[in-house]
């Protein structure tokens, strides 16, 4: 009875999760996903995303890998405060970090002071910034489980004979961390992809000429469409979005099935 | 050159291993000896500097117990294959700074490992490979668990040659005492 309860709650959850999916891809249609697709504006702002989201996530591996071990291994003083200061954009509302992020550059900071010429409003910069912001938790939070997850014996064993922990981490834990890397690195990219509420506050358009002229990134589109053209305007748009993040979290499945 | 362990006590969780007291030097190496629960991992683990302890490691004269691990200049070997299965045999050797390592493969019969990924090689010459490499590393000395546990008796004979002749003093833990062994430097460990 218990086991029944277990697995009625797991394929009903299921079935909620993959109902809305299933239902807005049949309703675009292939003729609406061809359409999507086909449209250069729909095409340049989701090459716009892509671009951005795989920018943030090169700086969430940059950054975020080093933090990452430190936290698994104790390294980092205070570790416990850092964890908790760098998960914090995962509660903040999307919105709030938007209007966070723009204050950081404005007047009022000291950054601004410094660097007034580098304002986010409407830059691919500024659009990177928030994405990497808002899936730095993400890349951090999944990447320090698996460093915690793995054999500590081959670390001990060659940081026992003097070498640094810097050198462990490049040489022997990364190298043999590929393909969990990747893995995190797609769900971020995939958490990336998605953001709303900073980016519409940030970035509504990108201008970074040549590539980009006033490009709203993929989210915006979709909105934009949805209030300007109404829901059937946005169908189309909203399922070619949904299969670029399912094929990020199908390969990203794919990759834990292969490492396991 | 010697390692010396003072009142030494290592702390795991609740459990306490110790107090030890002993001296290894070349040739002459330090046998921890009991049975399974008896603290010899504990030991080894403290002594490196992965875990807690009171009491004093000191190597060549010198304390080294308020020392972080890798500052040590103790190499500590567990009992389990540890080399990274994706490295070769001579990078690893290559990042524990041990120049003379391939020598001392060729030794042990295992000149042929030096170019392998350390994922191809057996469980025995996996853990006579890593004790090699610890054995001519840049550490000041080698602890070594369970060194003789799954070797042939001939890689086993080798590796105990290796350790005499290792100009390192070595601590090592023993589950069982091999019949062609001759100890005569033994801190043997009782269950609680």
């Amino acid at each position: 009875m218990e086991d029944l309860s277990i697995k009625i709650s797991s394929y009903v959850l299921t079935a909620l999760v993959l109902f809305p999916m299933a239902l807005l891809i049949f309703m675009a249609g292939p003729r609406g996903l061809y359409s999507a697709f086909s449209s250069i504006s729909f095409r340049t702002s989701l090459e716009l995303t892509l671009f951005a989201s795989a920018a943030a996530v090169a700086i969430d591996f940059a950054l975020g890998t080093p933090v990452a071990y430190g936290l698994a291994r104790g390294i980092i003083k205070g570790g416990g405060a850092v964890y908790d200061v760098l998960l914090a954009p995962v509660s903040i509302p999307h919105t709030v970090v938007g209007i966070m992020l723009l204050l950081a550059f404005s007047p009022p900071s000291p950054i601004y002071g410094v660097a007034p010429w580098l304002s986010p409003i409407g830059t691919l910069w500024g659009l990177i910034l928030a994405l990497s912001y808002v899936s730095m938790p993400i890349y951090i939070m999944s990447l320090r489980e698996h460093f915690e997850m793995i054999d500590r014996e081959s670390e001990m064993y060659i940081l026992s004979m003097g070498v640094p922990h810097s050198v462990v981490l490049r040489s022997v834990v990364l190298r043999g961390s590929f393909g969990p890397i990747l893995r995190v690195s797609l769900l971020s990219m995939g958490r990336a992809i998605s953001e709303f509420g900073s980016v519409v506050i940030l970035t509504y358009s990108v201008l970074a000429a040549p590539l980009f002229y006033y490009t709203m990134p993929s989210t915006v589109f979709i909105w934009y469409n949805y209030e300007v053209s109404g829901l059937y305007a946005a169908v189309s748009y909203a399922a070619a979005l949904l299969l670029v993040t399912l094929l990020l979290s199908v390969s990203a499945y794919a990759i834990s099935r292969i490492e396991h | 050159m010697s390692i010396e362990l003072r009142s030494f006590k290592a702390f795991r969780g609740g459990f306490t291993a110790g107090p030890v007291n002993g001296m290894a030097a070349p040739s002459r190496p330090l046998v921890f000896y009991g049975p399974n629960g008896t603290g010899k991992t504990t030991l080894l683990l403290a002594i490196a500097g992965f875990l807690s302890s009171e009491g004093a490691v000191i190597i060549n004269g010198e304390d080294v117990s308020g020392l972080p691990y890798g500052k040590r200049g103790v190499a500590y070997v567990p009992a389990r294959p540890a080399m990274p299965g994706w490295m070769r045999v001579n990078e690893i050797s290559s990042l524990a700074g041990a120049n003379g390592a391939v020598e001392a493969l060729k030794a042990l019969g295992l000149g042929h490992v030096w170019n392998e990924r350390a994922g191809k090689l057996s469980f025995g010459q996996a853990k006579a490979a890593q004790a090699a490499l610890a054995l001519f590393g840049r550490s000041a000395a080698v602890l070594l668990d369970e060194p003789f546990t799954g070797l042939s008796d001939a890689l086993a004979s080798s590796l105990w040659e290796a350790i005499l002749a290792s100009p390192k003093p070595v601590i090592i833990t023993l589950n069982v005492i091999p019949g062609w062994i001759q100890l005569s430097n033994v801190v043997s460990l009782n269950p609680r």
